[in-house]
């Protein structure tokens, strides 16, 4: 009995720091981003649900509370899904008029998979956080996207803060309607249906940019971001597709 | 060798699809209620009376009657969320879907206890009820269904729900919210607010617009009805939508999360809602059902995970995270199974097998689920879907090629028996689950 207990211990110091390495290493897109730094793996936190009913749409909200030096904040993130067809789901430019992190949006896994999300900051600095998800077609439900929906965009909405104050952080919301087709499908026929993205949406302030966000594949139709801000006045708000059609809100 | 191992398990297959769930109970309660009879093969104490644990109960006695069981369920009549929404349409009264725990006491000697189970201590392994008494037992079994998730929606709380009900556990709050109809001028809107996934009965809220039709139809029939929803696409979608233009024309409109459907904020007293996006609706009728978690008492348990929701190993539906708690029903992460009372019912037959088989000191079979949503559009227009389920590497998957969903371009006969199909199904369960003859 002890040597059973001796001999799982010792099994465990060998497995341990292989399955350390293995993890986030072993996936390129993620490693091509980090390269040789060692990413910190605390102060990041990913939010999503353990298990996902409908893989089209899946909560996903991002918060960044790790330490920051003075005259550093993080100017971008990723969010990566490893076993997508495409591992880009949506990304974040991020400038020092965002009060905090901590952004949501709705995103599209094929299958169970492990979630990653990457933060960088103007030091250069690196925060990886990471979340399994089980992809599951509940019973009694149904998914899929809309198939019929034009592939142009429509209906860009902003929603700010019920009663906004200036120097306090609120969350706003914004959405615009678009099938968000991947080029991964295909029609009735057979035929692959043409890639057509929302690419962007830039959202400035008096002209200086506030954040981005890039959208890939994996983000869900009718792209949906929020965010939180604590100036709310000359704020603009452009959407621009891949055919570089592009879409205006201003507040 | 290997040729007779095969036409066993293909005959042992065959005996199953005969005997349905109840094969899969290990052949002991013979021996045991007759070599023990005397002494308690182990104690039981089941939470909740509902589809889950009133079958879990029932099922452990019928699988070895020297088991003690205890059931604990605050409520003498237990009303059913099938078939509520008949009750809001005014088809049906509430008693016709209420149930008591008379023939689990009387013919199978569960113990039940009417009292409210506050807390749980699983190492001592005790159970403290709201009447003082505490209660020790060597398994436990939670089917302890949904509480809502209070003020998720800003301003939708306990005291909201007496104004604008969810009416998501039936009884009272079914009541009020007929009432609310009731008293709805012709002309009038009712609006109903669905949350995402996950949550109790996916197709519920749907059948509950087509049902409310059915009565406005008759008795308000230039009311509207607006479904305001957190999701993109639901449950039988394609089903729902031909037979509301079929048979209600435009009176029911769907506004889906991308067109600002998500209900952000409730004002319960004005009966008026908010979108995500600044939409605000006015009701006269207002049915807000928020989002959901495991009921409360599987927190005191210590068995919900981040999400909620109780994390379940699928052979047994013991808890992943406390030993000898078993926990069935919408409260547990059972996907793609739904939260469903079908399902829950399902589950109890196989934890209350899997807890048979823990006292025998025997491995439970692998169990195999089916379950059956039905809806009505209206009391004589069924629609189904139906779905197989098993284990497969730990997990629950969905048999491929098993169950299927009501054809699109069905008959309005087929429609017919199948609405008459889901009165044999509620009848049948009923009486399965509670002896209740219908």
């Amino acid at each position: 009995m002890r040597l059973v207990v001796l001999y799982t211990f010792l099994l465990s110091l060998l497995v341990m720091p292989l399955q350390v390495f293995a993890d986030w290493q072993r996936f390129a897109a993620l490693k091509e981003k980090i390269q040789d730094m060692t990413p910190i793996e605390s102060g990041l936190e990913l939010t999503l649900p353990l298990v996902a009913d409908d893989g089209s749409a899946v909560p996903l909200k991002v918060t960044f509370k790790g330490s920051l030096a003075e005259d550093e904040h993080i100017t971008r993130l990723w969010i990566l899904a490893d076993r997508n067809p495409n591992p880009d789901v949506i990304d974040f430019e991020i400038s020092e008029h965002i009060p905090r992190i901590e952004l949501s949006t709705r995103i599209r896994l094929g299958e169970s998979q492990t979630v990653y999300a990457l933060a960088q900051s103007n030091q250069g600095n690196l925060w990886l956080a990471q979340q399994e998800v089980r992809v599951t077609v509940s019973g009694c439900l149904m998914s899929g996207d809309d198939t019929t929906a034009e592939t142009v965009m429509s209906q860009p909405r902003v929603a700010l803060p019920r009663n906004p104050v200036a120097g306090e952080a609120a969350e706003l919301r914004t959405m615009i309607n678009h099938p968000m087709e991947t080029g991964f499908r295909e029609d009735e026929q057979g035929n692959l249906i043409a890639q057509q993205l929302v690419e962007s949406l830039q959202v400035t302030r008096a002209d200086q940019p506030v954040i981005t966000a890039n959208f890939h594949t994996g983000t869900s139709a009718n792209p949906f971001v929020a965010f939180f801000l604590d100036q709310f006045d000359e704020l603009t708000f452009s959407w621009t597709d891949q055919q570089g059609q592009q879409l205006s809100e201003q507040r | 060798m290997s040729d007779q191992k095969n036409l066993f398990s293909s005959s042992r297959r065959q005996l199953l699809k005969g005997l349905g769930l109840v094969s899969i109970f290990p052949a002991i309660s013979a021996c045991a209620a007759t070599g023990t009879s005397k002494a308690s093969a182990g104690r039981v104490v089941v939470i909740g009376g509902g589809f889950g644990g009133a079958t879990a109960a029932k099922y452990i006695k019928r699988g070895n009657p020297a088991i003690d069981v205890t059931l604990v369920e605050p409520n003498k009549t237990f009303y059913t969320c099938p078939f509520s929404n008949l009750v809001l349409a005014g088809e049906r009264q509430l008693d016709s879907i209420g149930h008591n725990y008379d023939e689990l006491q009387q013919v199978y000697g569960v113990k039940v206890v009417h009292a409210l189970a506050q807390d749980i201590d699983p190492v001592a392994k005790r159970v403290s009820l709201s009447d003082g008494q505490s209660l020790q037992y060597d398994k436990l079994l939670l089917s302890p269904g949904i509480d809502m998730r209070w003020n998720a929606i800003e301003g939708y709380d306990e005291a909201a729900a007496e104004l604008a009900p969810h009416a998501w556990k039936a009884g009272p709050q079914t009541l009020i919210l007929r009432q609310q109809l009731e008293a709805m001028e012709d002309g009038d809107t009712f609006i109903m607010s669905v949350p995402g996934n996950p949550f109790r009965c996916p197709p519920g809220p749907y059948e509950r617009a087509s049902l409310v039709a059915h009565y406005l139809k008759q008795h308000k029939p230039r009311s509207k009805i607006l479904i305001l929803d957190g999701k993109d696409n639901f449950s039988k979608q394609g089903l729902f939508t031909a037979g509301w233009q079929a048979h209600y024309g435009d009176m029911i409109e769907w506004v889906s999360l991308s067109n600002d459907g998500r209900v952000v904020r409730v004002d319960a007293a004005n009966k008026e809602v908010e979108t995500e996006f600044g939409t605000r609706h006015k009701a006269a009728a207002l049915n807000i059902i928020p989002p959901q978690k495991a009921g409360f008492i599987a927190d005191r348990a210590g068995v919900t995970d981040q999400s909620g929701w109780v994390p379940v190993n699928p052979v047994t539906f013991e808890s992943t995270q406390v030993k000898d708690i078993y926990v069935v029903g919408d409260a547990t992460v059972a996907a793609p199974m739904p939260k469903s009372g079908f399902a829950a019912n399902a589950q109890g037959k196989v934890a209350a097998s899997a807890i048979v088989a823990a006292f025998a000191g025997i491995t439970p079979l692998d169990p195999v689920w089916a379950n059956t949503c039905y809806s009505l559009i209206n009391p004589d227009y069924g629609i189904s879907v139906a779905d197989v389920y098993r284990v497969q590497d730990s997990q629950i998957i969905a048999v491929e090629g098993a169950g299927g969903l009501s054809a699109a371009d069905a008959s309005d006969n087929i429609r017919r028996s199948e609405a008459a199909y889901a009165v044999g199904w509620y009848n049948a369960i009923s009486q399965d689950t509670w002896g209740t003859k219908l």
